[in-house]
């Protein structure tokens, strides 16, 4: 997958985060998903539809999410993964998708989302279609650790660069 | 001042009604997508609301009210800022746009400045 369409959901990543979540993170070194990949607890997913198909994941282990959610709403204090980290992951992910979608869009390449789903599971990995590439970007959240970003795509409407 | 918040995320409802409420609002009914949303219109003075929503999304809402009701403010908050979104959002009558992601403090600024 050329890394015009994977730099924008790294930048709207760390952007999300930082803005949204009042957390600095540092991107990895991006790697080919092949099998069992990263091993987080919670995950936003979002669907893409349109000149590209497939997903975009964003997982957390659970002292992160929980961490990230609680400075999305201001420092509330939450003990757990419960509905409101759910929510807030899921949120995260809709932003991740969506501020990529705006960058995608500039130079040419557009798709919708679905609405956010949340996996909620201890050291549980998603699995994508074997003809969909899935880029994995690891991040490490600046004094709390590592989450990662999947993007898997596929682009249905031929490149004409 | 009535403020109608939709959102299918119960955490960015709760940033935007948090946002009001220091703003010294909090007359607010919530609504979890855009169906929810066109059952709460009586009485409501301005409107934020989100885009993508299940069951109705938030251009739909947003026409729905339009259809009857040409006056009443309507933010869309929203992760979708496309150029093409806004426009299409614009023309279909929404008054101000604001881009997640933001900062309570931004978000409670850009706010400030539309309800005024």
């Amino acid at each position: 997958m050329d890394a015009k369409f994977i730099n924008p959901f790294i930048s709207a990543t760390l952007q999300v985060m930082e803005t949204s979540a009042a957390t600095k993170s540092e991107r990895g070194s991006l790697f080919v998903k092949k099998g069992e990949g990263p091993l987080t607890d919670i995950s936003g997913v979002i669907g893409v539809t349109g000149k590209f198909i497939g997903s975009i994941n964003i997982g957390f282990p659970k002292d992160i999410a929980i961490k990230v959610v609680s400075n999305m709403l201001g420092g509330m204090k939450i003990d757990d993964i419960d509905d409101s980290v759910k929510d807030g992951i899921g949120e995260i992910a809709n932003m991740v998708a969506g501020a990529a979608k705006v960058q995608l869009a500039e130079i040419g390449y557009t798709y919708k989302l679905s609405i956010p789903t949340v996996v909620v599971g201890r050291d549980h990995h998603l699995s994508f279609p074997p003809n969909v590439p899935c880029i994995v970007v690891p991040f490490t959240a600046i004094g709390l650790g590592d989450f990662y970003l999947e993007v898997a795509l596929k682009m249905i409407i031929p490149i004409e660069d | 001042m009535k403020f109608l918040v939709a959102d299918d995320s119960s955490t960015m409802r709760r940033i935007i009604v948090n946002s009001l409420n220091a703003l010294g609002h909090t007359d607010i009914v919530e609504a979890e997508d855009g169906a929810e949303a066109l059952k709460n219109t009586t009485g409501v003075d301005f409107i934020l609301t989100d885009w993508n929503m299940p069951n109705m999304d938030g251009l739909t809402f947003v026409k729905a009210v339009r259809e009857k009701d040409k006056k009443t403010p309507i933010v869309m908050i929203t992760t979708e800022a496309a150029k093409d979104d806004v426009i299409t959002a614009i023309k279909n009558g929404v008054t101000n746009y604001i881009v997640k992601p933001f900062t309570m403090d931004t978000l409670k600024a850009k706010l400030e400045k539309i309800i005024k």
